[in-house]
């Protein structure tokens, strides 16, 4: 890797490190190798959000030409947010592709993202099913956000009524995530979502 | 039967009068007691003109949080600049002894008004990657602060920018860099990496500290 992208990286990791959002365990940071080319990013959810209570991992991919180009980050923890994709993690983020800057720093990254959780942007999606959810059945969309925070993210809070409806489909056959998506996606009526797996 | 009427509504009228002295009386006398403050220890008269030594600064503390008591004129309410008043009222306290001339480089003085051309162009602000260095040690009792300016693209110091052969230089819109940064940004994003302006190759130029 160009040694300036190299560089950068060392001494922004240690910016990350000893930074006051680090203290507060809203951010982290890891390296994944030795050559500083890939790096494991945590956000926790933001309060007063469906995020809240749960950790979201991030994948960090610095690209040779870092950081005249941004770093190429997807979810790795499933989440449910309508800028960011429920079957690849991959996100919708202004400041990730045109809007990058090369004086941006991953610490910037990371805070963008959790007040990206804060406030989605659903009339710019990558997930076009949890955007239309967002907007037409906020309700819905807030405790199913909170469903796979809780299911993927560690966070606290769990629904009995979505869990059984799952494990329903889980009785029949289907895998747990599976029936989760199909359930998510059709506002938990079980009978649309047996219908979508079986057709 | 017209006059009756007329009466009647005469009496509404003076009725009306009536109620709406009540009213102003009401008010009149709600301000009264305020105006009485003697006879309400709790309130508090903020009209009260301190002295100039009560007033704490609390940008002194915590320069993260402006919070501006009595007038600052508008060239100086940039963080920048009153996080750089503060240290000077900092420094002079501090030093002792008279200054090092041998440190003394040139640096813009934030308590002039800034020069006419930095009006015409839209500033988003003035960070120039600029940090005070005033951790303590005996050194630096004598002399002033040691200003660190870093490029914040490759994050270099200005001495390991002089010392690896590179300039320091100010884009159109402000922004400081070192050359080869700026050069290989606008190269691949023709724009400024700390606000995104439009540039041209020909649009920064450098500076000399
Ligand atoms: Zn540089
Ligand atoms: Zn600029």
């Amino acid at each position: 890797m160009a040694n300036i992208a190299v560089q950068r990286i060392k001494r922004e990791f240690k910016e990350v490190v000893r930074s006051e959002e680090v203290a507060k365990c809203a951010i982290k940071v890891e390296l994944v190798n030795d050559n500083y080319t890939e790096l494991k990013g945590e956000i926790s959810g933001p309060p007063d959000t469906p995020y809240e209570g749960g950790n979201f991992v991030l994948e960090i991919k610095v690209p040779e030409t870092y950081p005249f180009n941004p770093p190429k980050v997807k979810f790795m923890t499933k989440i449910w947010h309508p800028n960011i994709s429920s079957v690849t993690g991959a996100i919708c983020l202004d400041i990730l592709k045109d809007q990058w800057a090369a004086a941006m720093t991953l610490r910037t990254v990371l805070l963008s993202l959790q007040a990206l959780l804060s406030a989605a942007e659903p009339d710019d999606p990558q997930d076009a099913v949890v955007a239309r959810q967002f907007k037409e059945n906020p309700d819905i969309f807030w405790l199913t956000a909170k469903h796979w925070s809780h299911a993927y993210a560690g966070a606290p809070k769990s629904y009995p009524e979505f869990d059984a409806k799952i494990k329903r489909l889980v009785d029949i056959g289907v895998d747990e995530h599976r029936a989760r998506v199909a359930l998510s996606s059709y506002n938990w009526d079980l009978e649309k979502a047996t219908e979508s797996i079986f057709s | 039967m017209t006059s009756m009427i007329a009466s009647r509504r005469r009496r509404r009228q003076r009725a009306s009068v009536i109620q709406h002295t009540n009213r102003v009386q009401h008010r009149l006398e709600t301000v009264d007691l305020c105006s009485s403050s003697h006879d309400l220890p709790s309130c508090i008269d903020l009209t009260c003109e301190g002295d100039e030594e009560e007033i704490v600064d609390l940008t002194a503390v915590n320069d993260s949080s402006i919070v501006c008591l009595g007038s600052v004129p508008t060239y100086l309410q940039n963080e920048t600049q009153v996080r750089e008043r503060n240290l000077r009222a900092l420094r002079r306290h501090r030093s002792r002894s008279p200054v090092n001339t041998r440190q003394l480089t040139r640096r813009p003085n934030y308590s002039d008004p800034l020069p006419d051309y930095n009006n015409d162009i839209q500033h988003p602000s003035y960070d120039l990657g600029v940090t005070n260095d005033i951790s303590g040690g005996a050194e630096e009792d004598e002399s002033p602060p040691r200003r660190k300016i870093t490029c914040p693209v490759c994050f270099d110091s200005d001495t390991a920018i002089q010392s690896s052969y590179r300039q320091l230089v100010s884009t159109i819109c402000g922004h400081v860099f070192c050359n080869s940064c700026i050069y290989e940004a606008i190269r691949s994003n023709h724009s400024c990496p700390k606000c995104r302006k439009k540039l041209t190759l020909r649009q920064y130029h450098p500076i000399f500290l």
